[in-house]
């Protein structure tokens, strides 16, 4: 490792982030916050069930740092305990009613159409839209990119979940 | 072998003010509960993506990547969107062209002339409206006066008829700018959106030379 890398390790080591819930400077906002800006970075091969510890600090920076509120414990954790194939039966009840206006918006054939896109027409992405999104990119690079992308795959049901919403956003959103 | 923070390159990539957007604090939801799960976190970035918060649910997709980079249900979403945003990007191509040409791709100076420019018709649409108000009051109040029915209410009316053409013109007007406005709008949100997705597609397939170009800015 050359003299930088271990430097960067170093300074990587000291702001070493830490998942924390933030509350609001306000007695009564009782909302916390998770900043993803302090994430506790997990080491690999860590197994699923891995918990994170989260503290409780007051949402503003070193002014307010005396007003640090009871400490109280909160966990992270990864993983899902029910199966991705019927994950809409699994969805939060928001997220359910949610979902039953997006149904209702997106078609079918739409939803079909993108799926289509994603599996069979891979390289629609490294054309040229105008926009410079990987034309960085060798073709090499591009190639390992479209293999990944491939190795992105969810069950059906999860996959179709995922495609109705980012239709339902851009249907929301078109000008 | 470490995970490079999206975050942290999000800023390098984007600049401060770019990025504060993305990266604010989540207001979690399930602030009452002990624990949090990156599902959790998964379903309110569904949540604000079909609510139309985008700025939001791509902050929830970067702090479980963060937490989780294997999270498939994540990086679908990513995928997903990708995808979704250069099939849009794509529809529209031949008309962010020619938006880009007609500015000179100085699109942000434009974005803010189109919206002085509308702001001012709006301004005199409130007024031609307040005029026009006060001109069927009068024929309003005047509706039993012989003398003025006689002498005065043509000419209201035609001044009524005058100011109705007026606001019909200026209505026009003020929807065309406000329409190429929202059109130049959306094409940068989108652009910006196909880039921020793409790079956080990157970090994840290549997060090694983002950790070197991460290293590097730490040296300087």
């Amino acid at each position: 490792m050359s003299n930088k890398d271990s430097n960067w390790e170093d300074s990587y080591q000291k702001e070493k982030p830490k998942i924390s819930i933030k509350r609001a400077r306000s007695a009564e906002v009782e909302s916390a916050s998770v900043s993803p800006s302090t994430v506790d970075l997990p080491e690999p091969n860590k197994k699923s069930e891995e918990v994170k510890e989260i503290e409780v600090e007051s949402k503003s920076t070193e002014k307010s740092k005396e007003e640090t509120l009871p400490v109280k414990e909160v966990k992270m954790t990864k993983g899902t305990d029910f199966p991705l194939d019927k994950i809409k039966q699994n969805l939060n009840p928001e997220l359910k009613e949610v979902m039953k206006k997006v149904d209702s918006k997106v078609s079918k054939q739409e939803v079909a159409s993108l799926i289509n896109t994603m599996e069979k027409n891979k390289d629609v992405i490294f054309e040229n839209t105008g926009v410079n999104v990987f034309d960085k990119l060798s073709l090499a690079d591009s190639s390992t990119l479209s293999k990944k992308l491939d190795e992105w795959n969810i069950p059906k049901e999860a996959s179709d979940l995922n495609a109705s919403v980012i239709l339902a956003w851009l249907n929301k959103n078109k000008k | 072998m470490r995970v490079v923070p999206i975050k942290k390159v999000l800023k390098n990539y984007l600049g401060k003010n770019k990025v504060e957007k993305y990266l604010k604090g989540i207001e979690v939801i399930f602030s009452n509960k002990l624990t949090a799960n990156t599902m959790d976190m998964y379903q309110y970035a569904l949540s604000e993506f079909a609510e139309g918060e985008t700025e939001k649910a791509i902050n929830a997709i970067v702090f479980i990547l963060d937490f989780d980079r294997e999270h498939k249900l994540t990086l679908h979403l990513c995928k997903t969107m990708l995808f979704g945003l250069t099939q849009y990007v794509m529809e529209r191509k031949d008309d962010f062209a020619n938006l880009k040409k007609k500015y000179e791709n100085d699109l942000d100076s434009a974005t803010s002339k189109l919206k002085k420019k509308a702001k001012d018709i709006e301004k005199i649409l409130q007024e031609k409206e307040k005029a026009l108000e006060e001109e069927e009051k009068i024929v309003f109040d005047n509706r039993s006066n012989f003398i003025f029915n006689l002498f005065k209410k043509k000419k209201y009316k035609n001044n009524i008829n005058e100011i109705k053409n007026q606001l019909s013109t200026s209505k026009q007007e003020y929807d065309k700018y406000k329409d190429e406005c929202d059109k130049v709008e959306d094409m940068i949100q989108k652009e910006e959106y196909l880039k921020v997705i793409g790079l956080i597609v990157e970090i994840c397939i290549f997060p090694v030379r983002f950790e070197q170009e991460l290293a590097k800015t730490q040296w300087k």
